[in-house]
């Protein structure tokens, strides 16, 4: 996908890279720390981690997320952070961080991305997490019409939890 | 984490999947998971929302349209 390492910033690029995050995820509803690290992540471009409060939750931002939101063939930073705030929001939500413990990565991650669909509004980035999510069960070998219905229940329950 | 399949990625794998149809395994281990846990979903949505619990900012309402696209 990309070079070893990304290309020079300049202390102001930096900045206005991280800048453009922490907007998007306040936007978002996200809680905490946002950061933003000029090194390649292999993971995706963003990352939750989970603090002791909300307030010590840390979302980071790596390069290669400004790169794949450049490319209109790849997810969207807002996207991207979506999704982590869906993990926040999964982690966080009174009435969703009992199900984490049970459930495996990738039934994490369908959540996530559905939950971050929800924050989102209507439109091409909400398409592209739902399509995420779909994808995460037809990669591990669900038919496309199983995964639409387990998708579409669980939009629906989340949305009436949230 | 997002991951590093590209959108184009994850879409050409859904159509992929739709023009396989419904042959693939009866039984997927994640898919019996998310069942599971959208049975406990609705038990906590039955509940209902108690009084003191507002709506989660920023969460919008989910459309019908939204999931009718997938």
């Amino acid at each position: 996908m990309a070079a070893p390492t990304p290309g020079s910033l300049t202390p102001a690029e930096r900045r206005s890279r991280r800048n453009r995050a922490t907007r998007i995820a306040r936007r978002l509803g996200f809680v905490g720390s946002v950061e933003y690290r000029h090194v390649y992540s292999q993971a995706g471009g963003a990352q939750y981690c989970r603090g002791n409060t909300p307030e010590e939750d840390l979302l980071t931002v790596y390069a290669e997320a400004f790169e794949r939101d450049a490319d209109p063939d790849d997810f969207s930073l807002e996207a991207m952070i979506a999704h982590e705030r869906g993990h926040q929001v999964l982690a966080r939500h009174p009435r969703l961080s009992a199900l984490p413990a049970s459930a495996g990565p990738a039934a994490e991650e369908v959540l996530a991305s559905l939950l971050g669909a929800l924050v989102l509004e209507p439109g091409p980035d909400r398409d592209t997490l739902l399509d995420k999510a779909a994808f995460e069960l037809v990669s591990r070998g669900a038919a496309a019409e199983t995964a639409e219905r387990v998708i579409a229940n669980l939009w629906n329950l989340l949305g009436r939890l949230l | 984490m997002m991951g590093r399949m590209t959108l184009r990625e994850v879409r050409e794998a859904l159509a992929a999947a739709k023009a396989r149809g419904t042959k693939a395994p009866a039984t997927v281990p994640t898919v019996e998971e998310l069942e599971s846990l959208a049975r406990l979903l609705e038990r906590e949505a039955d509940a209902g929302v108690p009084a003191t619990e507002s709506r989660l900012e920023g969460v919008a309402e989910p459309s019908a349209d939204a999931i009718r696209r997938i």
